[in-house]
């Protein structure tokens, strides 16, 4: 670097456009985000551990990772199909289908948890063919994990489908003539090809699920211990004005996704480069 | 789609499309049936409350404000990004994209910490009088973090494949940097900017977990559409809930049509410069 | 107008990516530079240009220093390898773009731009071809638009990067052609970048050959053809036969037995004799053994064993071809001595 900030370029405005954007970071991003990694060092450590220790809140972590990483994990082989089907298919209406993928995406999430509260509650669509059989989708365990999956799913299908096609057909077509059946091919040719971007799809929907407010709180059923996800009691710690709670409970969420995420990101760099 | 590729078994298309019907075409389905199923008067008369249209006119403002900022400050740092090697550009660019991986709660909770009781910059704003949270600059702020990374992971990528050369060509032309700017630049990244804004400004009309945090939920004055809905719902207001989450899911579904329209324009750019390369 | 770079340094990171370089071209002079990938040939160019900066030394363009000086207030015409047109302008846009961008009070009418766009389409010889984009273009017809764009803004020198790289071998010899009939017309300064050294000598005045940042020589094509300065630029321009030998006495003895000592002005020590296939002679009778011939278009290749070396001899069109097994004799007479070590 010869000491030097930036690398000498004939392009103008560096130096403009360089403190424009450091005024637009430092301001929405970097300062509230050091006010949340402070807030809760007011309560000193034991406060800090009091907020967490309480069973709602254990109960609401608990509830919040755990339906993430299941939801996550449906979301891999079931983004795994769309985007081969998406890829590889020819159907009609197949550019149509395509689009669909990133309606959870575009769809306001409070939009969403009522149009899927509407769907899986006793009285609708779904969830009136298995009410009979005393079987409640919305306001319990599985409509959160329907929200969860809705939310997470265009996230798998379009990490996995740029890889799914740029593979070119020549690698299977060669295991086919040294002998490989179809499945051989998939778990030993096409799996190892893209399970990278399987893993970052799996990282970047379960981070998704984690935080997701709107399209589950509808569905939720919201009961404390129960049905209650970590983000809505943080929610409701500052409608109660405990501003320093909120932020504990924020901190340690966001101290346990970033882990997650890092150590995902950790194995899919080294499956990357095995793959290389 | 190569030809050269086995079929894919119809088990796996219909499975597929079961699939994405099931999930996700099915709750959309479901929501306009049930805004249509209160007849179009009804469903109409919804946006003759004096709340509701308060919540469309404070949405309309949030987004004419947070697109804007975003929108420059994402055009300002996918200049440095794309186009200089400077020292800590991975760091801010990691910055940049961590918006995207903090929970929509988490991303209004920061505001009211800052500005909220015993926040740092409360005292300032309460010496000036200016109501943050609670009001519509907390909801404002909000949004912004929550849109901050749309326009910068739309255009780095792309810019980066461009290259630099024709920003050089214009230069060796005599062009100033403003000239080479509206005429090479920004023409040449055209189609990505603005669907990186459409979906910045599709989340920012939409936007709910974040918002519910700073709003206060002051009916007429601090409702955005999600939460008028979400206070129409919960106030057994279904028809009026349904008809204003109709209105956003439109918005939506428009967007996402957009977009694809504009990938395909985008998508045809860069063949272009594969065969100029 | 006339070029001079003086002590021009440059470092990338830690490596160093021109070591001192100083060039002169006169005005109107064709100056080609040739090296191969990684010579710095590409980031003099751009130096020139103002696309660069040195970290020290000086360029020269009608005896002004550029220190400081923009790449937009040089008033160079740069075509760059890939060309870089507009991609969104049509081919009279893309013109017409110097001459649009330039201040009010220097910017020609908005018919005289229209008169200058047309001249110019009709010198790259694509009058018809105005209101295409350039992907509907092909690779020469896109390099032509580029030159036509650069030579729009009346530019001081023309500095062109690979401009033939990108097209293939029939275009490019066209265009080579072409383009030294347009500088023949034009008598602008030009200074051009390239790795193949046929295009360098038949297209350009004189040629300055780069190595890892350093000029090994600058010539006219015919005195780097007759006597390279460097063994680098002797095998850079041609194919070369090498032989290792000892110098001593004015004498070089060859390491390969069977080939006579020659005259030699190199102080002593190890040296290296070059010559070009061409150059060498053959006589029937003597210590080395011909073990292949073949018929190369007009002349005739002969591969001659001497000792445990292959020697490759170039014979002249008509000449008798020998003998497969015969005995022969090498006669190294032209040999050029290059220190080696």
């Amino acid at each position: 670097m010869n000491g030097r900030f930036v690398r000498p370029n004939p392009l103008p405005g560096f130096g403009p456009a360089f403190g424009v954007t450091l005024a637009w970071v430092a301001l929405i991003v970097l300062i509230p985000l050091t006010a949340l990694a402070l807030r809760p060092w007011s309560l000193g450590i034991t406060g800090v551990l009091a907020s967490l220790e309480s069973p709602r809140v254990l109960a609401a972590l608990k509830l919040s990772f755990g339906a993430s990483l299941a939801a996550a994990a449906i979301n891999v082989p079931l983004g795994l199909l769309v985007a081969w089907v998406l890829v590889r298919g020819r159907f009609p209406g197949r550019q149509l289908a395509d689009a669909l993928v990133d309606l959870p995406f575009a769809l306001p999430t409070a939009v969403a948890g009522i149009a899927l509260t509407t769907l899986y509650a006793p009285n609708g669509w779904i969830g009136g063919l298995v009410a009979p059989f005393g079987i409640d989708l919305a306001y319990a365990m599985p409509g959160i994990m329907v929200a969860l999956v809705f939310a997470g799913l265009p996230y798998v299908v379009r990490t996995v489908q740029p890889v799914l096609m740029d593979l070119p057909a020549e690698v299977e077509e060669v295991a086919a003539t040294l002998g490989a059946r179809p499945p051989q091919i998939l778990v030993r040719v096409v799996l190892p090809a893209i399970l990278p971007a399987l893993l970052t799809g799996f990282g970047m929907a379960f981070a998704r699920a984690v935080g997701e407010y709107g399209s589950v709180i509808f569905i939720a059923g919201n009961m404390p211990g129960l049905t209650e996800i970590a983000p809505l009691l943080i929610v409701i710690r500052l409608e109660q004005f405990d501003y320093a709670g909120a932020a504990v409970l924020a901190l340690a969420m966001l101290m346990l996704s970033f882990t997650m995420l890092g150590a995902v990101n950790l194995l899919q760099q080294r499956l990357a480069r095995r793959a290389r | 789609m190569n030809p050269r590729f086995p079929p894919v078994p119809i088990v796996a298309v219909l499975a597929a499309l079961a699939a994405l019907g099931g999930l996700v075409l099915l709750p959309v389905a479901a929501l306009f049936a049930e805004a249509a199923g209160q007849g179009l008067g009804r469903a109409l008369a919804a946006f003759d409350d004096p709340d509701s249209l308060a919540a469309i006119r404070l949405t309309l403002l949030v987004a004419a404000i947070s697109v804007p900022v975003n929108t420059l400050g994402g055009l300002a740092a996918s200049w440095c990004i794309a186009r200089f090697r400077f020292t800590g550009r991975g760091v801010l660019l990691t910055f940049i994209e961590l918006p995207l991986s903090v929970s929509p709660v988490i991303s209004g909770l920061v505001w009211v910490l800052l500005f909220g009781a015993q926040g740092w910059f409360a005292p300032a704003v309460d010496r000036l009088g200016v109501q943050v949270i609670f009001a519509t600059p907390g909801l404002v702020l909000a949004t912004l973090f929550v849109t901050f990374p749309f326009v910068v992971r739309q255009l780095v990528p792309l810019m980066q494949a461009q290259g630099s050369e024709e920003e050089e060509a214009a230069l060796t032309l005599g062009a100033s940097p403003w000239r080479m700017f509206w005429h090479v630049t920004l023409p040449n990244v055209r189609w990505a900017l603005l669907q990186g804004v459409l979906l910045l400004n599709a989340r920012a009309m939409g936007e709910f977990g974040a918002v519910t945090v700073v709003s206060g939920r002051i009916r007429g004055q601090t409702l955005t559409m999600p939460l008028q809905i979400e206070a129409l719902y919960n106030d057994f207001q279904a028809p009026a809930a349904f008809a204003m989450a109709g209105l956003l899911a439109l918005l939506a579904l428009v967007t996402l049509a957009a977009r694809a329209w504009l990938e395909w324009h985008t998508r045809r750019g860069t063949d272009k410069t594969m065969a100029t390369a | 107008m006339s070029l001079a770079l003086h002590g021009i340094f440059k470092q990338f990171g830690t490596t160093a990516a021109l070591h001192g370089v100083d060039l002169k071209a006169a005005e109107g002079e064709f100056l080609a530079l040739l090296g191969p990938s990684g010579s710095g040939k590409t980031t003099l160019l751009r130096m020139i240009a103002g696309l660069e900066t040195a970290e020290s030394g000086r360029v020269l363009i009608g005896g002004a220093d550029m220190a400081g000086v923009p790449a937009r207030a040089r008033g160079v015409g740069f075509v760059f390898q890939h060309y870089a047109l507009f991609r969104h302008m049509t081919v009279a846009d893309n013109i017409a773009f110097g001459l649009r961008v330039r201040p009010r009070a220097q910017r020609p009418g908005r018919a005289a731009i229209r008169a200058r766009v047309a001249d110019l389409l009709g010198l790259v010889q694509m009058p018809e071809l105005g209101a295409r984009y350039p992907d509907q273009l092909s690779g020469g017809q896109r390099q032509r638009v580029a030159l036509a764009r650069a030579l729009a803004i009346e530019p001081r020198m023309l500095l062109l990067d690979e401009p033939f790289g990108a097209l293939d071998a029939a275009v490019r010899r066209d265009l080579r052609r072409w383009l030294r009939d347009l500088h023949n017309r034009t008598g602008l300064t030009t200074v051009m970048v390239t790795h193949d050294q046929a295009e360098a000598l038949e297209v350009a005045d004189r040629v300055a050959i780069l190595r890892a940042g350093r000029v090994e020589q600058v010539d006219t094509p015919a005195g780097l053809w007759a006597s390279p300065a460097t063994a680098f630029v002797h095998r850079f321009i041609g194919e070369s036969v090498e032989l290792p030998c000892t110098v001593a006495d004015g004498l070089a003895r060859f390491a390969v037995a069977g080939l006579p000592d020659l005259p030699c002005d190199l102080p002593a020590g190890p040296a290296l004799a070059m010559l070009r296939p061409h150059e060498i002679g053959l006589s029937a009778g003597g210590p080395a053994r011909v073990r292949g011939v073949a018929v190369a278009g007009p002349a005739v290749r002969v591969e001659v064993q001497a000792g445990e070396t292959m020697i490759e001899v170039l014979l002249p069109p008509g000449a008798a071809p020998p003998a497969l097994g015969s005995a022969c004799r090498l006669d190294l007479g032209a040999a050029r001595f290059y220190p080696r070590g």
